[in-house]
């Protein structure tokens, strides 16, 4: 078991290495863009109102209903420091199928806008530069150039904070 | 031919688990002085299958021991050997290693030679004892054989049961027979035990079973080969023959002549089952009026493997259909629907089909509370005999049904229970006679469904329990103090405290330092209850209440603030809006309202749950007070507004997410909404904890 825990948790930590050429989601927060393995998502809804969990963090919205499932929502940008901003008709919250401790788990993200889904190799991504006065920079895995654009990868293990085993 | 055959495994333990169980109950209800045959014959076939399971899958010293079990209960079945209570015990005991030698086999393990031999000793010594006795070494020499590889191979014994339906699915035990001949000398032992009356035979039915020993030293993977493809209809042991096991051979040569010896009459036997006969269509009608054995087999229930996950995603997928089910009606309370008649006629069907299609899939769930009694008999059985005692358990409501979680959770409580009754409960012989009372204790365990729950008593009819004593021992030990009056069923209750034990000296038996508070902590985890009363002198009596099901249950929706939370209705002991004189402050800022003499503490659910206030409830007076009770404790639980009542799926919180306090699920309301579920026994704690804080701070 833990030798597939590994190859799980490798793929979320290091945008799954193995593939040349893989596809990301990209969205945009506070007009910059951010990119997440699209492998990892598992679906896309639009904002509806969420159940409130008493003493939770700032950024975790509540709860919601995903066929029978209590999923959690975050918002993320309370999540990585960004200003609130209302939702709107673009808002959509995006699920994640992630692995925590062995365990297969769904996890929703609230961000401003879905932009594009892009292509490109793993080599193309560049470790993010250390911006001090920005706080979204510690979510970050690195940068990419596409096609003029600057895109961030989001480090999901850290936005989602999800518990890895001890190594 | 090489099948992965592991991935049987599990299946094959599952069933060994349940034919060990077999064995067991049918000793144990075993009359030695008027034997059922049939009895005799269940507890065989039950050895058989383990036998025939544990040689294909490789587990040889399983299928070694259980194939000395095997003879011994031949031998009782032909009726050469007349079953005494000692041959009980011994078999008996030898369930027990069994189970032992089982758990081996799981772990892949072998089990140590010498325990081995002492576990094989008593049935040696039964079967050297008895008349028709083979020599007692050839099974010790099976199982120490089939361990050692040095031992030269000359051949195997191959013990080969048709299922019944072997032939209908178009293979024919005569051709493999014939295969397995071209291998080198067979010998052929035909076992026609299982030929049915001749007005139940049914002609395309194979009844008939082979002892096949093939004198040639071939590989194994060869006798799989040719067995490959009806390995799964038919029952099949392979037990290598080696040099130094020659008894072995002698034993089924014996076998051979009790059986009627030589391979002609079997092919004899063998020919008009196969070849199907006239006399068939005259005998097939017959069997349904007349038949008495199949009556016997089809009582028993017919039942399939499936794994418990797919059963929850089914149940889950149900509770789906229910939410869309009540968010249809919702949705047909629209006035402009009123008068389209057909479609409301067609949701009220919709809603009575999802109902019972719930039930129906909870249903799948449930199984008899007989799966964790089972084991009560041979428990109490074992006890009494080690405390020389003489107790009598009398069961019922066995086949009550009820959640398998609830069944799982429940047999460790249960066990803590009956051997409390059976250690400390009933009394010794002389004091029984002593005090006027029969010579033999009675220990009864029950279950019964009571309105959505399932009770379940034990109760014996032993020395009872001394309110004095146990308040005196609380005292003593500081877990109440000294002035605190108490009534008798509050004594009783003492019991359940953590670090209280009633027996001054642990015994073996109970009191390992597990006491009663886990039992209570076990049975509260399940969302029940348990309760205590006793006489003294005439006995003790505990019943446990349990929801029927950790999936649904009966919730009441509160409105609190402008969120909905779930109450558990089996925790309301009522719902009230108080006047304003029933509400008092207590010390600094904690309240209470006084009811019917009493002062209850109230928990504002709005501050605890950190909820956005609503409309304006400032004033208890201005809402309503939920008073709940946990751990025989009641207190208020302050709330805007009651809504209404409704059965509910239960789901868990952390599948996704992490636990929260005060929070024991949630649910997804007929809107599609997710809803909380409370926990009482964390508010509980939740309301202590403040009413301290105002304590320390006033």
């Amino acid at each position: 078991m833990p030798k597939l825990d590994d190859t799980a948790s490798a793929g979320q930590t290091s945008g799954d290495m193995a593939e040349q050429d893989s596809e990301y989601l990209t969205f945009s927060l506070e007009r910059e863009e951010y990119a997440v393995p699209i492998m990892r998502v598992k679906e896309i809804r639009a904002w509806e109102p969420v159940t409130r969990v008493p003493h939770a963090q700032s950024w975790e919205c509540g709860l919601v209903n995903v066929r029978g499932a209590i999923v959690p929502i975050i918002d993320l940008r309370k999540r990585i420091g960004l200003k609130t901003h209302d939702y709107d008709k673009h808002t959509v919250v995006i699920m994640f199928n992630v692995r925590e401790l062995g365990r297969e788990k769904i996890q929703g993200v609230v961000v401003d806008e879905l932009t594009d889904v892009v292509r490109f190799p793993i080599s193309s991504i560049q470790p993010a530069p250390q911006l001090k006065k920005r706080k979204s920079t510690q979510f970050a895995q690195g940068v990419v150039e596409y096609s003029g654009r600057m895109i961030i990868m989001l480090d999901l293990v850290k936005a989602l904070g999800i518990r890895e085993e001890a190594e | 031919m090489s099948v992965d055959v592991t991935r049987f495994h599990s299946v094959f333990f599952e069933e060994s688990d349940e034919a060990v169980t077999e064995i067991e109950s049918g000793l144990l209800n075993l009359d030695v002085t008027a034997v059922d045959s049939e009895a005799i014959n269940t507890i065989f076939r039950a050895a058989h299958s383990i036998k025939g399971g544990s040689a294909t899958f490789g587990f040889q010293q399983v299928a070694a021991y259980t194939h000395v079990m095997e003879n011994l209960l031949d031998d009782i079945r032909a009726g050469k050997r007349s079953i005494s209570q000692d041959i009980v015990d011994v078999l008996l005991g030898s369930v027990d290693a069994l189970r032992h030698l089982l758990t081996f086999a799981k772990k892949g393990e072998q089990m140590d030679v010498q325990v081995l031999q002492d576990y094989l000793h008593p049935l040696e010594l039964i079967m050297s004892g008895g008349s028709a006795a083979p020599s007692p070494e050839a099974p010790a020499d099976a199982s120490s054989a089939t361990q050692t590889d040095e031992d030269v191979l000359i051949g195997w014994r191959i013990v080969f049961t048709p299922h019944k339906e072997m032939m209908l699915r178009g293979n024919d035990p005569l051709r493999l027979i014939r295969e397995l001949g071209e291998h080198g000398p067979l010998e052929v032992i035909c076992d026609t035990a299982q030929m049915p009356e001749w007005e139940l035979y049914e002609p395309l039915n194979s009844y008939l079973g082979w002892t096949l020993n093939l004198k040639a030293p071939v590989e194994r993977a060869v006798i799989d080969d040719i067995f490959a493809w009806v390995e799964d209809e038919c029952d099949l042991a392979l037990v290598p023959i080696l040099e130094t096991s020659a008894p072995i051979l002698e034993t089924n040569s014996k076998v051979a002549e009790e059986k009627k010896d030589s391979p002609s009459p079997s092919q004899e036997v063998l020919e008009p089952a196969i070849s199907t006969p006239e006399p068939v269509q005259d005998i097939s009608p017959k069997k349904a009026p007349t038949a008495k054995s199949t009556a016997t087999s089809s009582t028993e229930s017919q039942s399939i493997r499936v794994d418990l996950g797919k059963v929850d995603a089914l149940i889950n997928m149900v509770g789906e259909l229910v939410i869309t089910q009540s968010m249809l009606n919702l949705l047909s309370e629209d006035e402009a629907l009123q008068g389209m008649e057909r479609l409301q006629q067609g949701l009220m069907q919709l809603h009575r089909q999802t109902r019972a299609l719930q039930e129906g899939v909870m249903q799948i769930r449930m199984l008899p509370i007989s799966f964790c009694f089972s084991r009560f008999p041979r428990m109490v059985r074992d006890l009494s005999r080690q405390l020389s005692k003489d107790i009598e358990l009398v069961m019922s409501g066995e086949s009550t049904e009820v959640d398998k979680t609830v069944i799982e959770k429940i047999t460790d409580p249960l066990v803590h229970l009956v051997r409390n009754s059976v250690d400390h409960g009933i009394e010794t012989v002389e004091e029984r006679v002593g005090n006027g009372k029969p010579e033999h204790g009675t220990v009864w365990l029950r279950a019964y469904h009571q309105v959505g729950n399932i009770v379940i008593e034990v109760e014996d009819d032993g020395k009872g329990l001394d309110p004095a004593k146990l308040l005196d021992k609380a005292k003593k030990k500081g877990l109440i103090s000294e002035e605190t009056i108490f009534n008798d069923q509050q004594a009783f209750e003492l019991i359940f405290l953590p670090g209280f034990s009633t027996k001054e000296q642990a015994s073996d038996l109970s009191g390992r330092g597990v006491g009663m508070d886990v039992v209570k902590r076990n049975v509260q985890s399940l969302g029940g209850s348990i309760h205590v009363d006793s006489t003294l002198g005439k006995g003790t009596r505990f019943v446990i209440r349990l929801p029927l099901t950790l999936a649904i249950m009966d919730g009441q929706l509160v409105n609190i603030g402008e969120e909905i939370y779930v109450i558990p209705l089996v925790s309301i002991i009522e719902s009230l809006q108080p006047y304003p004189e029933m509400v008092h402050k207590v010390t600094g800022t904690g309240e209470a309202i006084k009811l019917r003499g009493q002062y209850l503490p109230v928990l504002r659910l709005t501050e605890a749950l950190d909820a956005p206030a609503g409309h304006d409830v400032s004033a208890l007076e201005n809402g309503i007070v939920v008073i709940v009770e946990h751990d025989n404790r009641r207190f208020g639980l302050f709330v805007d507004d009651l809504s209404s009542q409704q059965q509910i799926v239960i789901k868990s919180l952390e599948d996704n997410y992490h636990s929260v306090q005060g929070v024991s699920g949630a649910t997804i309301l007929g809107d599609g909404r997710v809803a909380l579920i409370l926990d009482v026994g964390g508010l509980a704690m939740l309301q202590k904890e403040t009413e301290e804080t105002y304590a320390q701070v006033g």
